[in-house]
């Protein structure tokens, strides 16, 4: 981290002036260029690729502060979301409740069922899903309890009810919807994704980060409410792998430092070790509970970061 | 073998296993956790440069066994939109090198 640094400050040191010249030259150019032939859409990409180049010449601690403050947005976000969606869920409870007690008579519908459909056609979900964990828990017990069932089967409701409390795990990848796999994705999409990690890789070696802690954030706030939350760790999963390769072959190149083979070792086994405990508890971890563990980790490491920002530059 | 281990004592190896093995357990459950692993490195007293080049190069081969289990298990891997990002962060990782080293 510290090599970096030098290296930048030394870079700075010797030719900011001439940088910050070359870079003026080159938006004047382009602008033009852009004026005459682009579109709207065009112009703003180019924006994009001025603020790329004008990266460089802006100090880490710029860098560090947007790391900290999209991490945090991205937590505050993550827990605003799981917050409206817990209320929802207590409102279309406690309307049911009361629907109940004035007479809604009969033999009603599984509440969280409903609460759980209200949701996701609110997430543009089209699947119905019955959750484990209910207030009219004891009817679906019922309804597995084969001898209890046996008797019921003679009776027509209660086949109408097993048909509705069919349990189905949502947070499966062959239980989630198009739009959660994220398996069609857009053209726009795949653009947006690129430069997503053009920046990620770009922030990570000037400021030393690994990727996911730059490229989680923003992807989160992008399709967080879209995409499951697995598929967006899976997805910078294979983007930290990307970019670790990168990373070792650069770093060998150069020739820098070598890494020591003894901490490797140690290294390599713990984190083994750990990750394989990781991609099991992520395996049965639920959607809700996964955004708020995300929320939660994004804040800390997001408060982290604005404090070494804040003390350091 | 040279290396800065031989020299560590049982509570700083400790702390650099320990720092490791959460931080890799943060990473496969919720996708951040190099944040625990590089202080706790540092807190065990290892160079900076050394534990930011030792920790790349022995967490990149994890990185591959972590998406490899992610394939198995949870099959949430979106491969497609994956290459298209992991191209552009290399893409970046090279262009942001090549102006730290052209200046």
């Amino acid at each position: 981290m510290s090599g970096a640094r030098f290296m930048f400050a030394f870079a700075l040191s010797r030719a900011r002036s001439r940088f910050v010249l070359c870079v003026v030259h080159v938006h004047v150019r382009v602008s033009v260029l852009a004026r005459v032939c682009f579109d709207k859409s065009f112009s703003s990409l180019y924006s994009i690729m001025s603020g790329l180049f004008l990266l460089e010449n802006a100090p880490r601690g710029v860098l560090t502060y947007l790391i900290g403050v999209i991490s945090t947005l991205a937590g505050l976000r993550d827990l605003k979301g799981l917050y409206v969606l817990r209320r929802n869920k207590k409102r279309i409870l406690r309307a049911n409740a009361l629907e109940d007690a004035t007479g809604g008579g009969g033999f009603d519908t599984d509440n969280t069922t409903t609460a759980v459909v209200d949701m996701e056609k609110k997430n543009n979900v089209v699947t119905a899903t019955a959750v484990g964990e209910t207030e009219t828990g004891a009817v679906k017990e019922d309804c597995k309890d084969e001898e209890k069932c046996d008797k019921e089967k003679e009776n027509k409701e209660c086949k109408g009810e097993e048909e509705e409390i069919i349990a189905v795990d949502k947070d499966q990848f062959e239980n989630m919807t198009v739009l959660e796999r994220w398996s069609e994705p857009t053209k726009s999409d795949f653009a947006i994704v690129f430069v997503m990690g053009v920046l990620t890789g770009i922030t990570s070696v000037l400021t030393g980060t690994g990727g996911p802690i730059t490229f989680l954030p923003m992807v989160i706030l992008w399709k967080g409410h879209e995409v499951h939350r697995k598929v967006l760790i899976a997805l910078s999963s294979v983007m930290s792998a990307c970019l670790g390769t990168g990373a070792i072959i650069s770093t060998l190149a150069a020739g820098i430092e070598a890494p020591d083979g003894g901490l490797c070792l140690i290294i390599t086994s713990f984190a083994m070790l750990g990750v394989v405990v990781g991609v099991r508890l992520l395996e049965y971890v639920r959607k809700e509970t996964l955004q708020l563990l995300m929320g939660l980790l994004l804040l800390a490491v997001g408060g982290f970061v604005l404090h070494q920002a804040v003390t350091k530059y | 073998m040279d290396t800065v281990v031989a020299d560590m004592s049982a509570a700083q190896i400790t702390i650099v296993a320990f720092g490791c093995g959460i931080g890799a357990l943060l990473v496969g459950a919720v996708g951040i956790g190099g944040v625990v692993m590089t202080p706790s490195l540092l807190l065990a007293g290892v160079d900076a440069h050394l534990a930011i080049v030792s920790l790349f190069v022995a967490f990149t081969p994890t990185v591959y066994v972590r998406v490899y289990l992610l394939n198995k298990y949870t099959k949430c891997v979106p491969w497609m939109v994956g290459a298209c990002c992991g191209a552009g962060a290399m893409f970046g990782r090279f262009v942001a090198r090549f102006l730290v080293r052209a200046l």
